[in-house]
């Protein structure tokens, strides 16, 4: 029998191999998927410019950035839909379950490579796209003073970042837990989830709004204003705990999967 | 090293496939584990390697319940399924990743091997034949020098020459520490590599002996129709009958008939059990 | 008629290595094929090449040095000689015996056959 008080094992050696291997294994899709990215970029950035090259406000970089930041997320819960990929099947399930490493080593390393490093790495490509950008158009237009670089450290930017280890939580356990088509289904998980809170919350408010129709609003104008300070530090809290909720799901999924 | 205690498994309710099925086995030996098509030969591997887990029981791998997949009883694992898919990464790319996660991996004998083997090394792993994956697998399974592997099916879709290079490889390998499970049906593919006899069958291992006992308490003898000893189980074959019978302490021993032995023990497992209980009470 | 069965494969191995004793071809001191290469020429478990190799050096056929390998006692030509004849007479001779007489073979018969053979032999 298992001593109860047996200490979780981590080894940080095993986790790095753990990371080298999913690089490896991955390395072909990964390439690939970096870039049809950058291909699309520059050629969205690209076209503009060819076909009304007078037009000098398409030409910076900005004008796709968005573009840059909505593909940094898709592709990376893309990814993180695809990290777990031998798990789903019978010839390969073996091969990552009976891997000498713990579970918390296995998911905490998918984890990290799927969310810190990928952000890293799309953060720095990103930012290297836009220097190439703005250099061309420099040499291209002249407008050596006017560089209008990515700016990774941006307010709207590191929300952008913060909403993607958010649905990257989800993504990872929907990565564990659906057999197959992981992104697409996790997706639409998401999705109905949406479509749920929002009919709950428009009946809730019907309800609310006839039950208060007779009452008087100040107490609620009140609280809104005082939750309007603590807004963003609740949303904060509640976004980490979500988090860590779904990853300690997926974890206890990845622990107790077995094979078909 | 494995041990095995009234385990049962059912994928489908109302229908169990163990049934309080114990078992143990010890390192410096290869089992070979025989089964009818579905008696849960895999499925009994996949509870040892802790790829399954028992409905009730337990499985252990060296004093550790191998559910918990625990980094170092992983560390002495290693499974070589039956059917498997290798990543679109050369041979020693393989290796690279996957070598370091076992403390004794033998990178000379694994180099060596793949030699031998003609294993093609430039080639990605996906792109070989199913037999030169196979035997990448069990050259990498050896090198890793874990103390239990598992084995299932090893020498299906195996070529002819294939069958004999597996043979010859599980020859040159030191097993004294090792414990390895081989399943098969393929009886005589690999009839002179295992030292011992487990066979599975309703959901019980119903017979587990040492190979050297079994011709210790076995004759295997081709006799004639009318040859009135006793026996304990035979098969008509041409001009007589192949039979098992109780081996007489003063005779020689006889080369052990597996197949017969296996059908003997699917039919007349009681009959035949009965010889190798005699002697422990 | 003839039953008689397979032998186990130990059997096979020890057989082959009396009989490259009794032809002069190992010779004392000689240090014989390994354990391992021994089981990877028969594609056997090692255990069963092992056994025997216990057996031969029970009956001081062969003598094990340890970490070298194992070698050819220096009376193994007269203990194999010994022991394959008293094997001959124990089941080699009855099953002659026993055909001879079904096939109406005489003692005398035999013994002309057998000076042939050894004439054919020396003969050549």
């Amino acid at each position: 029998m298992n001593k109860p008080g047996q200490s979780i094992s981590f080894s940080m050696l095993r986790f790095q191999l753990i990371i080298k291997r999913f690089f490896v294994l991955n390395q072909k899709n990964w390439l690939i998927g970096f870039l049809g990215a950058t291909g699309l970029l520059l050629s969205f950035w690209l076209l503009p410019v060819i076909f009304s090259g007078s037009a000098s406000a398409q030409i910076h970089f900005q004008s796709i950035e968005g573009m840059a930041l909505f593909f940094y997320t898709a592709g990376g819960l893309a990814l993180t839909s695809r990290i777990f990929f031998e798990l789903h099947s019978s010839n390969n399930a073996f091969q990552l379950l009976t891997l000498p490493a713990s579970t918390l080593e296995k998911f905490s390393a998918a984890w990290f490579v799927s969310s810190v490093v990928y952000t890293a790495a799309a953060i720095t490509a990103i930012y290297l796209l836009s220097i190439i950008i703005e250099t061309i158009s420099a040499i291209r237009f002249g407008f050596w003073g006017n560089f209008q670089l990515f700016n990774p450290f941006e307010n709207d930017n590191l929300q952008r970042y913060a909403s993607y280890f958010f649905y990257h939580s989800i993504f990872l356990l929907g990565a564990i837990y659906f057999k197959k088509n992981n992104f697409l289904k996790t997706l639409l998980v998401i999705i109905t989830f949406f479509i749920g809170l929002f009919f709950t919350i428009a009946i809730g408010g019907l309800v609310l709004a006839f039950m208060m129709v007779t009452d008087d609003f100040s107490f609620e104008y009140q609280l809104l204003e005082t939750a309007a300070i603590w807004q963003s530090l609740l949303t904060y809290l509640i976004g980490i705990f979500l988090i860590a909720l779904f990853l300690l799901f997926g974890f206890l999924q990845l622990k107790n999967k077995q094979v078909a | 090293m494995v041990s095995i205690t009234d385990l049962t498994f059912a994928f489908k309710k109302n229908h169990l496939l163990f049934n309080g099925l114990n078992l143990e086995l010890q390192a410096g030996s290869i089992y070979g584990l025989f089964g009818l098509n579905g008696a849960g030969k895999t499925t009994l591997l996949n509870h040892i390697s802790g790829l399954l887990f028992p409905k009730s029981g337990t499985c252990e791998i060296l004093g550790k319940s191998s559910r918990k997949r625990d980094p170092e009883t992983l560390s002495e694992l290693y499974v070589l399924p039956e059917q498997f898919d290798l990543p679109p990464i050369p041979a020693h790319s393989y290796v690279n990743i996957h070598a370091p996660f076992y403390p004794r991996f033998d990178e000379e004998y694994m180099k060596h091997s793949l030699m031998e083997l003609l294993v093609e090394g430039d080639k990605n792993l996906n792109e070989l034949s199913y037999g030169q994956r196979k035997k990448f697998l069990i050259a990498f399974a050896l090198a890793t020098n874990a103390r239990l592997l598992l084995m299932d099916e090893p020498t299906n879709g195996l070529d002819i020459p294939s069958k004999s290079q597996f043979r010859k490889i599980m020859a040159a390998s030191d097993h004294s520490k090792r414990c390895v499970v081989i399943s098969t049906h393929q009886v005589r593919d690999l009839e002179a590599m295992i030292d011992h006899l487990t066979v599975l069958n309703d959901g019980k291992i119903i017979f587990h002996q040492g190979i050297d006992n079994i011709a210790k308490k076995l004759s295997f003898e081709k006799i004639a129709e009318d040859d009135n000893r006793f026996v304990l189980y035979s098969e008509e074959i041409f001009g007589g009958k192949a039979a098992i019978i109780p081996k007489k302490t003063d005779s020689n021993e006889t080369q052990i008939d597996l197949e017969l032995l296996f059908n003997g023990i699917i039919q007349k497992g009681d009959v035949i059990n009965q010889q190798f209980v005699r002697e422990a009470v | 008629m003839d039953f008689s069965e397979k032998q186990p494969i130990y059997l096979q191995i020890i057989d082959y290595f009396c009989s490259q004793i009794l032809e002069n071809k190992w010779k004392p001191d000689y240090r014989i094929p390994s354990v391992r290469e021994i089981a990877v020429k028969m594609e056997v478990n090692p255990n069963t090449a092992m056994r025997a190799f216990h057996y031969l050096q029970e009956k001081d056929i062969l003598y094990n040095q340890r970490g070298i390998g194992y070698f050819v006692s220096g009376n193994a030509y007269q203990k194999v000689l010994a022991l394959k004849r008293a094997e001959f007479i124990r089941e080699k001779l009855p099953v002659l015996f026993r055909d001879m007489s079904l096939l109406g073979i005489s003692f005398d018969e035999l013994r002309f056959l057998y000076d042939k053979n050894n004439s054919h032999s020396s003969g050549l």
